[in-house]
């Protein structure tokens, strides 16, 4: 479904030009659980953000299969939730931004996605700075994932989340997964949540990928002696 | 920038305060000097005094003819003349001791190359029509020469009070651009010294002026447009004389180093009809806005008793009718006339014709307190009998007073009837076709046939007649809205003697007409 | 808290000032215009509580009236900048590139010439009235809103849920309203408060000199116009009283505005 070939990124101009991403090749077929995992630095979130779209790469090609509006079939949940939601929007406004083209009861499909999030209607009225950080982040998941995407990437969602929250999170998504058939690259530098919830992860070093691996017997593999410390 | 506006509010706060009590400044300028500064109202473009009228022209220059103290011509560079039998050709002679500032000596030819400057298109003097009844000019030697008119005209003797030019100051130069307009040559007793554009300009007294010598060494003329600065710079001292405000003598009165002059003007105020404006078409229009003028309180109110009320442009003249309608205040004439023009009140008080509301704008020089005023007062007065009236006060540049559609005039002049008559009534004088005074563009056939009359007679009784039905008929078809006649009020520093009282013309002009004479008692 | 008392004094106090005029009709003891020639010059007291002025008319009644047309001035002129200011500013902010590039470098041209000559210079054109005024101050005034919108457009159009909105497909007007505006808001509304101070300041200069609002509308800086020739006579009620008006006035919107700042930002 999504393919990514030779990709390459750099920032700067003349002899600072720095590259971040270098030769990056990645696929995605439909419903894959997808790892992307590395120290901070490595590229992860530059990678999130060229597959988005929000930035123009250098070299190479990704290609996406699906036709129509890219993006109602390819989404992305940001790390801050904080962020992600506008302070001044009600959750219910928010959730609606996704839906301006939809037609019919957009707010009864909103009230019945809520539960999918352990969210219910009292919070739609509610401005993000009233929510706990782990209901935010469950709605930053949710305004992503009402349209539909076949493929969600998730970049550093959980990160900042306490472990109970996390858990939720991680078994929301693989519901999500099983139920819909939604794809998600999910990109993380907790090896544990990638462990568990992933099929196949890409590790990522200096702007490179130097290892995929596919889960054999509830474990990964690996030869590359970075992607092994890695995963000691 | 916020505390900083904090900073100036408060500072304007502050003067707000204390400028009512703060004015306790000392004579400030040099005692000794032999000196004396007239606080003028405002500078003038050039000091040639057949382009422009100045308050200067009376220093620098002599004519002819002079005007005495009862404002009667009487002969002054022309030592006699005769006048032949059928009244049309005058013969002068004139005094041979006379030189220009400039010490060449002041001769026939000058004279009438002044009368022809006047009468040259190219020059555009405010005075042509005065001399337009000229036919012919003659030397006859060199302090002799031959005036020819076209018809008889005795005010003649009046307009030849003009400044004579010196020829040899123009030779090969054009009149409108002269280096004499910043730089003059008369045979006036005083001579020009110094002009400081913007700021002030010095005359010096001239030693070999064949009449009075003058006593005071230097005339200064400092340019002073607000009038409430030259106000406090009379009570400070630093100026000798200034035209004063009503609103200010009393307070003027309480200094013991000033003298107060009340002097009688022909200098009327009023509001000018310009004719452009279709709703002054119909004359019950113009007589509705002349009655709901309450002159009495206008009288009292802003001018503080200092001035009379006004109904005629010759009502200070010896040729005054005072049978006339005087338009006294009366409402209830003004809303019948408005009525039976068509103008009819509608339910919000206004009066409508045709869907148009009865509405205008009186502009008014804003730098002059007495004139915004009245304007403010007319409007509020306008009210009552159903008139929306704005008033606009602007600065003298801004502006064009055939492009209003009323504005409050001033006017006037004490001297010969036919003198600001013919020049601002007479259909042939419009601003807008001519360099005459006709701003409001009114024309009135009889008028016009009067003011022919009046200026065209020889025979004092004759012209009496033609003035005062002219003063009819201007009443019937009015021009203005007369208003008031305001009095010159001049403060002037108690240690000048010699100031001589005549009724004075526009804007209190001529107050210095006997300068020569003045004297400082203690200097 | 000390200084919420004090903010609170000056928010009623600039509000009792607003609704006196506001109300000036009710308040007010004879009509705007009316002149009595029997009685200029009086001082405060029998009848007229703050005297009369030049033309006879009631002091209190007129400065009533006038802090209206100063006000109705100020509040109108401050709507039109605020508007011009958030076009120009978001124009400019959301476009970025050599677009504002281009349009900030004519703003600072703009700001570095004092905004009392462009307001002199539009006057000069234009003689206009009270709402001319208006329109003058207005088109004159909008510089620090439009810096303040430009920069905050520039710091929030980089915001995750500007992104967000862009990748749902939210148009533009939508964005720029929604996210963009409505997360300015408070920076805005100080601005704006700092701005009114300032068109009553304008109004007030430009009346003083004698070509503000024209001299039959009464407004504060008229009256303090007027007043100049009446100080000479000792008449120090006709200025006193409007020159106390604009002081307190402004100095509450200011202190207003300083207290939001300080506590807001």
């Amino acid at each position: 479904m999504l393919k990514i070939e030779h990709v390459a990124k750099r920032y700067g101009r003349g002899r600072q030009r720095k590259g971040v991403l270098e030769d990056i090749n990645l696929s995605i077929g439909k419903g894959d659980l997808v790892g992307l995992v590395g120290e901070s630095g490595s590229g992860k979130s530059t990678l999130a953000r060229l597959i988005m779209r929000l930035e123009t790469m250098d070299e190479g090609e990704i290609s996406f299969s699906r036709s129509g509006n890219f993006y109602d079939s390819c989404q992305i949940v940001f790390q801050n939730a904080t962020a992600a939601l506008n302070p001044t929007w009600t959750v219910r406004a928010s959730l609606l931004e996704p839906l301006r083209l939809m037609k019919g009861d957009r707010e009864g499909y909103i009230k019945e996605m809520l539960s999918l999030v352990s969210l219910s209607d009292v919070h739609l009225d509610r401005l993000p700075s009233e929510l706990s950080g782990g209901e935010r982040q469950r709605v930053n998941l949710l305004r992503s994932i009402l349209v539909k995407p076949e493929l969600l990437i998730c970049d550093e969602i959980v990160s900042s989340l306490d472990r109970l929250i996390q858990k939720e999170i991680v078994e929301l998504l693989k519901r999500l997964n099983e139920e819909m058939g939604m794809a998600i690259l999910f990109i993380s530098h907790d090896l544990k949540v990638v462990n568990y919830l992933c099929d196949r992860v890409y590790v990522m070093k200096d702007g490179r990928i130097v290892e995929d691996s596919v889960k054999q017997d509830g474990t990964f593999v690996f030869s590359h002696p970075y992607a092994q410390r890695l995963f000691e | 920038m916020r505390k900083r506006q904090v900073v100036i509010i408060a500072v304007l706060l502050l003067l707000v305060v204390l400028a009512g009590c703060g004015q306790k400044k000392e004579n400030s300028t040099d005692a000794s000097k032999n000196q004396l500064i007239y606080a003028s109202e405002s500078e003038f473009d050039g000091l040639n005094p057949i382009l422009e009228e100045t308050n200067v022209d009376a220093l620098l220059f002599r004519g002819l003819f002079r005007f005495n103290e009862d404002n009667e011509a009487t002969t002054d560079i022309a030592q006699s003349y005769d006048m032949s039998d059928d009244k049309l050709t005058y013969t002068f002679k004139l005094r041979d001791d006379i030189t220009f500032h400039d010490g060449k000596p002041l001769t026939a030819e000058d004279a009438i190359f002044t009368i022809e400057s006047i009468l040259d298109d190219n020059n555009a003097s405010y005075l042509k029509s005065d001399f337009t009844e000229v036919d012919a000019l003659k030397k006859i030697d060199d302090y002799q020469f031959e005036l020819k008119l076209k018809r008889p005209f005795t005010p003649i003797l009046d307009k030849l009070t003009v400044p004579i030019l010196p020829k040899h100051a123009f030779i090969e130069e054009d009149m409108r651009t002269a280096s004499f307009n910043s730089h003059p040559i008369g045979a006036g007793p005083y001579q020009f010294g110094e002009w400081n554009r913007g700021t002030n300009l010095t005359l010096k007294a001239f030693d070999q002026f064949y009449g009075l010598q003058p006593s005071i060494g230097q005339v200064i003329f400092k340019f002073i447009p607000d009038s409430n600065v030259r106000a406090i710079q009379l009570a400070s001292g630093e100026v000798d004389i200034a035209l004063l405000d009503p609103n200010q003598v009393a307070e003027m009165e309480k200094k013991d180093h000033l003298k107060i002059y009340d002097i009688d003007t022909a200098d009327y105020r009023g509001m000018l009809f310009n004719m452009q404006n279709e709703l002054w078409q119909d004359v019950r229009v113009r007589q509705a806005f002349s009655f709901a003028i309450d002159r009495a309180q206008v009288v009292k109110g802003i001018l503080k008793g200092y001035g009379e009320e006004a109904y005629s442009p010759l009502q200070k003249h010896a040729f005054h009718n005072d049978s006339i309608e005087n338009y006294s205040y009366d409402i209830e004439k003004a809303e019948k006339l408005l009525d039976a023009a068509g103008w009819l009140k509608a339910e919000d008080g206004f009066r409508y014709k045709d869907d148009q509301k009865l509405s205008f704008t009186i502009t008014a020089p804003a730098s002059d307190a007495v004139r915004v005023n009245m304007a403010n007062y007319l409007a509020e007065g306008y009210k009552s009998i159903g008139a929306q009236v704005e008033v606009a006060a602007l600065d003298w540049s801004a502006i064009t007073i055939d492009d209003t559609d009323a504005f409050m005039i001033g006017w006037g002049s004490p001297y010969d009837a036919d003198h600001h008559t013919y020049s601002l009534f007479h259909s042939s004088e419009s601003s807008l076709t001519s360099s005459g005074y006709n701003y409001g563009s009114y024309a009135n056939a009889k008028v016009d046939e009067l003011l022919e009359q009046g200026r065209l007679s020889t025979d004092v009784e004759e012209r009496k007649a033609s003035y005062l039905v002219f003063q009819e008929a201007l009443a019937e078809d009015p021009a203005f809205a007369f208003v008031a006649y305001v009095d010159a009020v001049y403060g002037i520093h108690g240690n000048i003697e010699g100031v001589k009282e005549r009724t004075l013309g526009h804007h209190g002009s001529g107050f210095l007409w006997n300068v020569e004479e003045w004297k400082w008692n203690d200097r | 808290m000390k200084s919420n008392k004090i903010f609170i004094f000056w928010c009623a106090l600039f509000g009792l000032i607003v609704l006196i005029t506001v109300f000036a009709n009710l308040f007010s003891t004879y009509p705007v215009n009316e002149m009595n020639m029997d009685k200029v010059y009086m001082a405060p007291g029998d009848g007229h509580i703050l005297g009369t002025d030049h033309l006879g008319r009631d002091v209190f009644t007129r400065l009533l009236h006038g802090g209206k047309v100063t006000l109705t001035v100020a509040f109108g002129s401050v709507l039109l900048s605020l508007v011009i200011g958030v076009m120009y500013g978001s124009v400019s902010g959301y476009v970025g590139g050599w677009v504002d590039s281009a349009m900030m470098r004519l703003l600072e041209a703009l700001i570095s010439i004092p905004s009392l000559i462009f307001v002199l210079a539009f006057q000069a054109v234009m003689q206009g009235g009270m709402w001319g005024m208006t329109f003058i101050i207005g088109v004159t005034g909008w510089f620090t809103t439009a810096r303040i919108v430009r920069s905050e457009f520039i710091r929030l159009k980089e915001a995750d849920y500007v992104k967000m909105a862009r990748m749902f497909g939210t148009p533009i007007w939508r964005i720029i309203t929604g996210h963009l505006l409505r997360n300015s808001v408070t920076p805005l509304f100080v601005v704006t408060i700092f701005n009114l101070a300032g068109a009553v300041f304008i109004e007030v200069s430009l009346s003083f000199l004698g070509i503000g609002i024209p001299p039959s509308i009464p407004s504060w800086g008229n009256m303090l116009y007027n007043a100049q020739n009446d100080l000479l006579i000792g008449a120090w009620w006709i200025g006193l009283f409007p020159g106390l008006l604009i002081f307190f006035t402004v100095l509450s919107i200011n202190f207003i505005g300083e207290m939001l700042k300080d506590s807001r930002l």
